[in-house]
């Protein structure tokens, strides 16, 4: 499964200040500018509203990842 | 609730008497049949009933079965052959990589770990004859068996491309995934395509169930990798998983070499696994796989969504991914 397109996505949201304040006023705004799936769109709106940009540990994360973990 | 809570228990409990059943076969030496159950325990293996917060993944191959032809019974020798395999495959996974603390080896010396790994594996193989006592033709119990060894050839496969990978080069991304399906996803959907067969279900949708559990193992491996680095855990141990390969080859070229310095020294110093913990937080690194975790159980969700269109209840296969 290559995924240049949502690399560079979350690569530019990481690393530009503006884009990173687009994205969290206007998600879907900056990722029609990406030439993501319609999958990887979905995969990047679900996972920010979730757990949000996780810059840092936070509880949200534990609690999405922590009941899917494998075989216990 | 209080029905999920039932049914849960109860097929745990015919779970528990299946492996009863199958290491009866080693009545002859009791000290061994007690060293081959409790070593379950020991490595988390042992079948309580579940805690009702925790996914059932155990009886995935009667949770499939049953929601194909509303039966399960015939799926629970298959259920207990994956519970064995799965535990044989962790016995030798953790006496391979060594970074265990709560291995077999650990707890028993390498040898004897290598003996119980290579016991749960035999008694596997040795109880697909028990789908007899579940009126399984001859036919299916074949085709069964030949699954779960392809399954398992391939699964060794990825395990020695994941052995044969270097820390100090770490893999592509592409590479990564693949071991994942390999190695990892395997058990998923060995549990999936098994309880398919057992319920008579047709090629396109036994395909369907086994793509299902792919994607769920893969998207399930990958929540792994977050809780690892979550711990710290998979950083002192040098595990290179989906978020530290998106570090190495996505930021830029200072983090990036430090990041390999920290790596080819295998240093285990706190503020070192500090440092990369908030490299990978601060990068998009955790992000982008939380991301790939969602793209996974998309893939996972569509699959059910065709079984669903096939008349099929998904009500019991949903919660697994969420």
């Amino acid at each position: 499964m290559k995924s240049q397109a949502l690399k560079t996505l979350v690569k530019s949201i990481f690393s530009d200040e503006n884009i990173k304040k687009q994205f969290i006023s206007n998600p879907e705004g900056v990722i029609s500018q990406f030439k993501l799936n319609r999958n990887e769109k979905k995969a990047v709106l679900a996972t920010y509203a979730k757990v949000g940009l996780v810059s840092s540990e936070n509880q949200q994360l534990d609690d999405v990842v922590g009941p899917l973990t494998n075989w216990w | 609730m209080v029905h999920r809570v039932l049914w849960r228990e109860k097929q745990y409990q015919l779970l528990n008497d299946e492996i009863e059943a199958i290491f009866s076969i080693l009545s002859f030496e009791p000290d061994f049949r007690s060293l081959v159950k409790n070593a379950l325990h020991v490595i988390r293996y042992g079948l309580g009933l579940g805690d009702i917060h925790e996914k059932p993944w155990p009886l995935l191959p009667l949770i499939v079965c049953e929601a194909i032809s509303g039966k399960y019974d015939t799926a629970i020798p298959a259920a207990a052959i994956i519970h064995l395999i799965k535990a044989s495959a962790e016995t030798f996974d953790d006496i391979e990589d060594a970074d265990s603390p709560d291995s077999l080896s650990v707890k028993y010396g390498t040898a004897i770990a290598l003996n119980l790994a290579t016991t749960y594996l035999i008694l596997a193989e040795n109880a697909v004859i028990r789908l007899k006592t579940k009126n399984v033709d001859d036919g299916t119990i074949l085709r069964i068996s030949n699954t779960i060894n392809s399954l398992l050839v391939i699964a060794s496969a990825g395990q020695h491309l994941d052995l044969s990978t270097n820390p100090e080069n770490p893999i592509s991304e592409e590479l990564y995934l693949k071991i994942l399906e390999m190695k990892s996803a395997f058990i998923t959907s060995c549990a999936c395509s098994v309880g398919a067969m057992l319920a008579g279900a047709d090629e396109q949708l036994i395909d369907m169930f086994t793509e299902f559990g792919k994607n769920l193992g893969v998207a399930s491996q990958l929540a792994n990798d977050i809780l690892g680095i979550i711990r710290g855990n998979d950083i002192k141990k040098h595990k290179v998983t989906l978020p530290l390969i998106y570090a190495i080859y996505e930021t830029d070229s200072k983090t990036r070499k430090k990041i390999k310095t920290i790596l080819d020294r295998r240093s285990t110093d706190d503020q070192d696994v500090l440092f990369i913990k908030e490299v990978l937080f601060k990068t998009g690194s955790i992000y982008y796989a939380a991301t790939k975790i969602e793209l996974f159980k998309q893939k996972a969700l569509d699959c059910l969504n065709k079984i669903e269109n096939q008349k099929i209840s998904i009500k019991r296969l949903k919660p697994f991914l969420q």
